[in-house]
């Protein structure tokens, strides 16, 4: 299971419990996860229970942050929420790299600007910049049973090319490259077609062959 | 739920194929005019669906050892075919099943098997 939280007005997100476990989360904190339907706050989540520290004192109240998240969020809410669980793995990997970068940008203004200033140790903030983010695509179709049947029954060599493309279908969609895999599908899907006319344009020749003996 | 035009192209998919069986059952295709298979005519050899006219035929017989004869592979595709159809008529309430039959592995494992078949099959004439 993958949350999503807003912390000083940035998402934050796909974490993992045990990840969440390292952020400071209040029981304001605004959560999100498979199932529901909207934010809601963190207190009201059991199994953040333990997760939860006490208010983070001296920081102004938190401006509601509903709006922008709200929009992304939502849809993901209408994708079918199986699939959702293997995309966010895939999403993971991008936003950890966005983290690794930030901090070091972060910390460097400050420290030109108020030399004297006290350093306080503050728990490393994981700034994840507000990117476009474009719904995942569902996975394609491969046309697997239409690359068989067709290879059976119109018995074309472009059956088994179109094979070969339903393979690539789910291992690019795997590997985050949506538009491949659905060139891929889309490929696969022309292979079939071409096999089944190729096998209707060969019906009037069988005919003929028939004939002549 | 299905949309009205899905259900319509299911609808005469399913009449088509149903019409198809009957036709494939009560012709022999070994003994009166069926579209041969233009692999076999231009080279001679066989393909991997090579047989399976007269494989369906045998089969809505009851005769499965002459289906087993005329193209092995059909008999084992055709539970493998079904599940597949499944799958796709049910993509989106069970992706998961979905994805896992159009996995990479089992459709690479599919292509080696018909490249291995219809390799054999013209070696040893199965």
């Amino acid at each position: 299971m993958n949350y999503w939280i807003i912390i000083n007005n940035e998402r934050i997100g796909p974490k993992t419990l045990e990840e969440l476990s390292a952020l400071h989360i209040t029981e304001d904190t605004p959560v999100w996860r498979n199932g529901l339907t909207n934010w809601c706050a963190a207190g009201l989540l059991p199994e953040l229970a333990a997760y939860i520290g006490r208010p983070a004192p001296a920081v102004a109240p938190q401006p509601e942050a509903e709006p922008v998240a709200e929009e992304t969020t939502e849809e993901v809410v209408e994708e079918t929420t199986d699939e959702i669980a293997e995309e966010e793995v895939v999403v993971e990997d991008e936003v950890e790299e966005a983290i690794v970068d930030r901090p070091a940008d972060v910390t460097e203004e400050p420290a030109v600007a108020t030399p004297a200033a006290p350093v306080i140790p503050v728990a490393p903030v994981y700034v994840v910049e507000p990117r476009h983010e474009e719904p995942i695509p569902e996975r394609p179709k491969s046309y697997l049973v239409w690359s068989i049947l067709s290879l059976i029954f119109c018995c074309m060599i472009p059956s088994v090319v179109a094979i070969i493309y339903s393979a690539k279908v789910g291992s690019l969609y795997d590997r985050g490259d949506y538009k491949g895999a659905q060139r891929a599908s889309e490929t696969a899907q022309w292979w079939i077609i071409i096999s089944i006319v190729a096998g209707l344009i060969w019906m009037p020749f069988n005919v003929v062959l028939s004939l002549m003996g | 739920m299905l949309s009205g035009a899905k259900k319509w192209w299911i609808a005469a998919a399913a009449l088509l194929v149903l019409g198809l069986l009957v036709i494939y059952g009560m012709i022999d295709p070994a003994t009166h005019f069926f579209p041969r298979c233009p692999v076999l005519t231009i080279t001679g050899y066989q393909c991997p669906g090579c047989g399976s006219q007269r494989a369906i035929h045998a089969l809505l017989n009851g005769d499965i050892a002459a289906a087993w004869h005329y193209n092995a592979m059909l008999i084992i595709a055709l539970p493998l075919v079904a599940l597949l159809l499944a799958a796709e008529l049910l993509r989106r309430k069970m992706p998961k099943f979905y994805n896992a039959l159009n996995s990479r592995v089992l459709i690479l494992t599919t292509l080696v098997v018909i490249v291995v078949w219809t390799v054999a099959r013209n070696i040893y004439s199965l």
